[in-house]
């Protein structure tokens, strides 16, 4: 297909009319800038084609200039197959359509019918052209801003495709056939459910009428019941008035009143009569009451005197007894006494006894006490006297401690000297042969072995040989030297303690040491016999003991036997315990008898006077008795008693008799049936008028109920409700049948369609190359372009920069455009304003593509951007205004 | 309640030993499963049937209809029915209508019978109580009305004790069976030798819906108006004329019907057979008064079985009263032709085997899917006819 032509008159910007002409067969291009209407030429190319001329929708009416009632006329010149075409529209204002090739001329509905099987788009619907119904020719016209994204394209487009490539894929979809029956389906299916799945028109209808027949069920049975019931109550009202009113001319239900009204008179008679029975039995009784109570009184008097008088004498007794028993307590009480004052005296007496022993013990006890302090000062005298002779002793001897090292220390220095002397000096061994002439040795003979030290000059003789000298050496002269003086420091030393030898000076150190420590052990034992004594106020030590009892002459001392004092004593003591015990028991005996005839004394007083009350007692009844004799005998009593009696029997019997009567007829229970009977009467008569009147009611109401015949009605709902059960059934089974109809023709055609994606990405593989290069393009089922894989990673199309999206969206257009043109079927490419976001290496490229693309289909780009295209080879085409 | 000691028969006293026996016009029944015109119609003929039965009595020189029980359909049919059935009644005048309740419309206190015996025509005996309704001095009646529309004592145990006056000849009028039927215990069941027993010259009973001889003096006379399928003889009432003590009653059916109820089951391997089937069974001029249920089972090709359905569907179910179409049972297997005419090739043609294939898989969708192809098929038919 090749736009040859286009004139604009009316319609939007171009309110006076333009003509954009000499398109050529390739490459064309319109640049313009802004504003000048690049855009609306290309809405009137659409317009012209796929508007239908009739339209009066608010899409065409925009068509007008703002403002402008006028009617927009769009002429497009264009060329199909080698045939020249001509089509012009007029809108809104009577509207016009002529189509023609030159041979044929079409006008209204037949040009539009022609138009479209012409150029294989739909007619558009209500609200105008959309991209279902501009087919494919749609998808390659691209408005301004619709370039970057492609989307799925519509039905009609995608079965063009699909139509197009079936020779090649091998697979036929069934073209127009499925699109038919698919629709058709379609609509089916939107009859029996929504597009979410739910419950609509015939489905729903047929469920609603069963909801409303099942409820209209329930209505239409509640109706019923409440005839049913109605009538049940009308019938039972009936009867209850057949009740009322036979009881109310009940003959024998009169007679009972009747019957009921004698008796109570006759009650009330018998009522009278009881209680005057009544009263008389009071009397009776009463005057029985007062007989016995007389008879009774009389024998109680004389009891009581009789018992008086017992009590009297029993009194007397008591008087006369306790008389006696009162001397007896007194005497008793005077021995008690007595006793008590000897027991008195023996207690003084042992008292005494025991006083003077005590004393006696004291005092012999303290002269006891003093003997053994003498003793004891006897004892400490002795040891004092031993320790004066032990102290001389150890004054005489100087051997002290301190001497004693002294000494030690000069020893020291001998024995130092002489091993001094030992160490410096030769010795002189001779040994003896047992048959060896005499020698001499420092002139004496030396008459066995012999070994010294030679410390001085020694001359050993032998007899007739001669004699040894030995010298020493001068060394050893020094240290003789210094032994002798260090002998004699020792000898001057001994002297100057009286001693003459050292073992000697070491023998007294030792004794005069024994000396000190005899003297501390003497010390110790004199101060242990003189301790402290405070029972004879002695302080400690023997000065103290010795000045205490100077005063004391121990001469006077007596030496007592303790021991028989003190049994003496003790002897004593219980003596006077005894008597203490003894007075004690004498007091208790005494008190003891006192209380006693105390207590008598008492209960004598006592006596006397219940005797004297039981005297006046006595007296006062015996006159009250002989009073009451005087008035009315014992006789008379009783006789009055037996009449009493009588007369009371007569009246209960009396009683009984009127009380069986009366009780025959119970007045008050009489009444109240009376009453009753009045009352059920009237009930009765009130039951019967209400009765009618209701009975009156139902009778209306049952007519008018059954009137509308709710039988009838409950029957046609039962019916109604298994009608639409079973419509519902069969509604459900035509739904799930479509609906499964449906899926199954959508999964067909989908698989159907991945069939032809292949040639698709084929065609556009080589652009994308060239633009992409390594990059390849997928599809989805609806022909969308998906995903782009560049180096073995996924991209989805829709996340690819928007001028990458553009430039994959605008080659696919292509490979569309190819498809078509090379099933010879009418195809263009029309762009308005694309590529803005191409970079310069890409929007070459696209350019080169495009040109190339121009070789084999006319490309018409309208575009502002004219220094952009100005390298590239195309018929330029001016709007002029 | 009073009694109706004598009624006189409309136009004298010739005739009658001779009376019409009809019963069980259940007037007012719903027919809620067929069509809502159905129903008016069906309904209607009910109604109709009392000018039709009044038109035969006239035709026998009859002037007494006894009709034995369900005269309605239900205890309270409403005002309509109500008064159309009196007035139709009153306007056939020469007619004395005895009526008796019957299980369907049993006589309650203040119900139906009430209205009918406070508001019927002078022509119009409603007999609710056991008592002997004599029609001059010809013809004692004794009617068995139903108080229940169950009740276990047989309702005509009266008769045999009913004194009538000697010359007079006793006539029965009962609703009930003779036969125990079903599990649900005797109900109304009536002494079939009760005519014998009760020294009855006939005894007219009600409740069976077609044509029956218990016996020679006991007949059912079914309904005027036939109400379902599968019924014996029916939509008929019956001419009776008394022969004395001895002989028994002549008994001549007369066919009053309207619609003529047909159940037909057909096995077929063929729309062809279908169609010959059809024409055989329907013929054209009786198909407007016709209601009929027809099964069809066996096995056909998808073509025949849509060719088929479509001839009873868009054909017949029109040209009869009404088609209560069974064809669940008549299996319409695709084959390869069937496949053929959805299309060689391609995305319908795949389809359609899928669905072949479900179909043939056991279980509940299998008829779902079958249904699908079934509609596949008619889709393509339709888009081949709008193509062409």
């Amino acid at each position: 297909m090749r736009v040859r032509r286009l004139r604009i008159e009316n319609f939007r910007k171009f309110r006076k009319a333009i003509e954009l002409a000499g398109f050529g067969d390739g490459l064309n291009l319109v640049c313009e800038p802004n504003e000048v209407g690049k855009s609306t030429v290309l809405e009137a190319m659409r317009a012209v084609l796929f508007e239908r001329y009739s339209a009066k929708g608010e899409k065409v009416k925009q068509f007008r200039p703002y403002g402008d009632e006028v009617a927009p006329v769009i002429e497009l010149e264009f060329e199909v197959d080698g045939e020249q075409w001509f089509v012009q529209k007029r809108f809104l204002e009577k509207p016009s359509v002529a189509l023609s090739n030159g041979k044929n001329q079409f006008q209204s509905d037949e040009a539009e019918d022609r138009l479209q099987s012409l150029l294989g788009f739909a007619r558009a619907g209500n609200r105008g052209a959309d991209d279902e119904s501009r087919g494919a020719l749609g998808l390659l016209w691209v408005e301004q801003g619709h370039s970057f994204a492609l989307d799925a394209p519509g039905q009609l487009a995608r079965r063009t495709f699909e139509a197009v490539l079936e020779g090649e894929v091998g697979a036929i979809t069934g073209g127009k056939r499925t699109a038919a029956v698919t629709k058709s389906i379609d609509t089916s299916f939107a009859e029996y459910y929504t597009p979410t799945g739910r419950s609509a028109r015939r489905l729903a209808e047929a469920e609603t009428s069963l909801l409303e027949a099942e409820r209209l069920l329930v209505s239409t049975q509640a109706e019923f019941v409440e005839f049913d019931q109605l009538l049940t109550t009308l019938e039972s009202k009936r009867g209850e008035l057949r009740r009322v009113a036979r009881e109310l001319n009940d003959a024998e239900r009169l007679t009972a009143i009747t019957q009921i009204k004698g008796d109570i008179e006759r009650a009330k008679i018998a009522a009278q009569e009881l209680s005057q029975a009544d009263v008389a039995l009071r009397h009776a009784e009463a005057d029985h009451k007062r007989a016995l109570a007389s008879v009774v009184q009389r024998r109680t008097d004389r009891q009581l005197l009789a018992n008086a008088l017992n009590e009297l004498s029993e009194r007397e007794q008591a008087v006369v007894d306790n008389q006696l028993s009162l001397k007896e307590l007194r005497d008793a009480e005077a021995a008690a006494a007595a006793d008590l004052l000897a027991a008195r005296t023996a207690v003084s007496q042992s008292e005494v006894v025991l006083s003077r022993a005590k004393r006696a013990l004291k005092s012999a006890q303290k002269a006891a006490v003093f003997l053994a302090a003498f003793e004891r000062l006897d004892r400490a005298q002795l040891l004092s006297s031993e320790l004066e002779v032990t102290e001389e002793v150890i004054a005489a001897e100087k051997m002290d401690s301190e001497s004693l090292a002294k000494l030690d220390a000069f020893d020291r220095k001998v024995v130092q000297a002489r091993a001094a002397l030992a160490a410096g000096s030769a010795t002189l061994e001779i040994k003896l042969q047992s048959d060896a002439r005499a020698i001499k040795l420092d002139g004496e003979a030396l008459d066995a072995d012999h070994k010294s030290l030679v410390d001085r000059a020694r001359t050993i003789d032998v007899g007739e040989i001669g004699s040894v000298v030995i010298t020493p050496a001068s060394s050893g002269v020094a240290a003789a030297a210094r032994l002798r003086a260090a002998e004699q420091d020792l000898e001057s030393f001994l002297s100057s303690v009286g001693h003459t030898t050292v073992e000697g000076a070491r023998a007294a150190a030792r004794l005069r040491q024994e000396n000190v420590q005899q003297s501390t052990t003497l010390a110790a034992r004199i101060l242990a016999q003189c301790p402290a004594d405070p029972a004879l106020t002695i302080g400690a030590g023997l000065s103290e003991l010795r000045t205490s009892l100077s005063s004391v002459d121990r001469s006077a001392l007596e030496e007592s036997i303790i021991g028989d004092l003190d049994a003496a004593y003790s002897a004593a003591e219980r003596h006077f315990q005894d008597a203490r015990q003894s007075e004690g028991l004498a007091v208790a005996s005494r008190d003891a008898a006192l209380s006693k005839l105390q207590a008598a004394e008492l209960s004598d007083a006592k006596l006397q006077a219940a005797f004297q009350q039981a005297k006046a007692d006595a007296d006062r009844l015996r006159s009250q008795l002989s009073q009451s004799e005087g008035k009315q005998s014992d006789e008379v009593l009783e006789a009055q008693l037996a009449a009493a009696k009588v007369e009371e029997a007569r009246a209960l019997l009396a009683k009984d008799a009127a009380r069986q009567a009366s009780d025959a007829l119970d007045l008050s229970a009489l009444q109240r049936r009376l009453e009753a009977a009045e009352r059920r009467a009237h009930q009765l008569a009130e039951d019967r008028l209400g009765l009618s009147t209701t009975i009156a009611r139902l009778e209306e109401q049952a007519k008018t109920l059954g009137g509308a015949g709710p039988a009838a009605k409950l029957d046609a709902a039962k019916d109604e409700v298994e009608a639409c059960k079973a419509n519902l059934e069969r509604v459900r089974h035509e739904a799930s049948a479509i609906e499964l109809l449906r899926r199954v023709l959508n999964e067909t055609r989908a698989e159907a369609s991945k069939r032809f994606l292949e040639p698709v990405a084929r065609r556009v593989e080589p652009y994308l190359q060239r633009v992409l290069p390594n990059a390849a393009l997928t599809f989805a089922d609806d022909f969308k372009p998906s995903e782009l894989t560049r180096l073995g990673r996924q991209e989805a199309a829709e996340h690819l920069s928007k001028g990458t999206q553009e430039q994959v969206a605008i080659l696919t257009r292509l490979a569309f455009a190819d498809l078509l043109i090379a099933k010879g079927k009418p195809a263009s490419l029309i762009l308005d304003d694309a590529l803005v976001f191409s970079d310069d290496d890409r929007f070459e490229t696209m350019t080169d593509i495009l040109s190339e693309a121009a070789s084999r289909m006319q490309v018409i780009i309208l575009s502002c951007r004219s220094s952009a295209y100005r390298h590239v080879q195309a018929t330029r085409i001016n709007i002029n205004r | 309640m009073g009694h109706l000691g004598a009624v006189s028969a409309p136009g004298g006293v010739r005739g009658l030993t001779k009376f019409l026996h009809t019963s069980d016009w259940q007037l007012g029944k719903p027919f809620g499963r067929t069509s809502v015109e159905t129903r008016a119609a069906l309904q209607d003929a009910r109604l109709d049937a009392i000018d039709r039965i009044a038109a035969a009595a006239r035709n026998a020189g009859v002037r007494i209809a006894l009709v034995a029980g369900d005269v309605f359909d239900n205890s309270e049919p409403g005002d309509r029915v109500f008064r159309q059935a009196l007035s139709r009644m009153k306007a056939a005048a020469d007619i004395q209508w005895v009526l008796l309740p019957g299980n369907h419309d049993p006589a309650r206190a203040d119900g139906l019978w009430s209205r009918i015996r406070s508001e019927a025509p002078i022509n119009v005996v409603a007999c609710v109580e056991q008592h002997i309704t004599k029609i001059e001095d010809e013809l004692s009646i004794l009617p068995a009305p139903l108080q229940f529309k169950r009740s276990s004592d047989d309702p005509t145990s009266w008769f045999n004790n009913a004194v009538t006056e000697p010359g007079s000849n006793r006539i029965g009028l009962a609703h009930g069976s003779v036969v125990e039927f079903g599990s649900s215990g005797p109900n109304n069941l009536i002494d079939p030798d009760r005519a014998t027993k009760a020294g009855l010259q006939y005894l007219a009973l009600g409740d069976w819906h077609g044509v029956r001889e218990v016996n020679s003096r006991t007949f059912y006379s079914g309904t005027p108006e036939p109400d379902d399928f599968g019924r014996e003889i029916t939509g008929r009432v019956l001419i009776v004329e008394l022969r004395g003590s001895v002989a028994p009653p002549s008994v001549r059916e007369v066919i009053v019907e309207k619609y003529s109820w047909r159940e037909e089951a057909w096995q077929i391997s063929s729309a062809t057979e279908m169609a010959k089937l059809m024409s055989q069974a329907f013929p054209i001029a009786e198909r407007q008064r016709i209601v009929a249920r027809l099964t069809l089972s066996g096995l056909v090709t998808l073509a025949d079985r849509v060719s088929a359905l479509t001839q009873l569907e868009d054909g017949l179910a029109h040209e009869l009263r009404w088609l209560d179409l069974r064809a669940a049972d008549l299996h319409g297997r695709a084959t390869e032709d069937d496949l053929s005419d959805i299309d060689a090739q391609g995305v319908l043609r795949t389809a359609a085997e899928r669905l072949r294939a479900m179909a043939a898989e056991p279980g509940a969708s299998a008829s779902i899917a079958q249904t699908a192809l079934e509609r596949l098929y008619i889709e393509i038919q339709r888009v081949r006819q709008t193509e062409s």
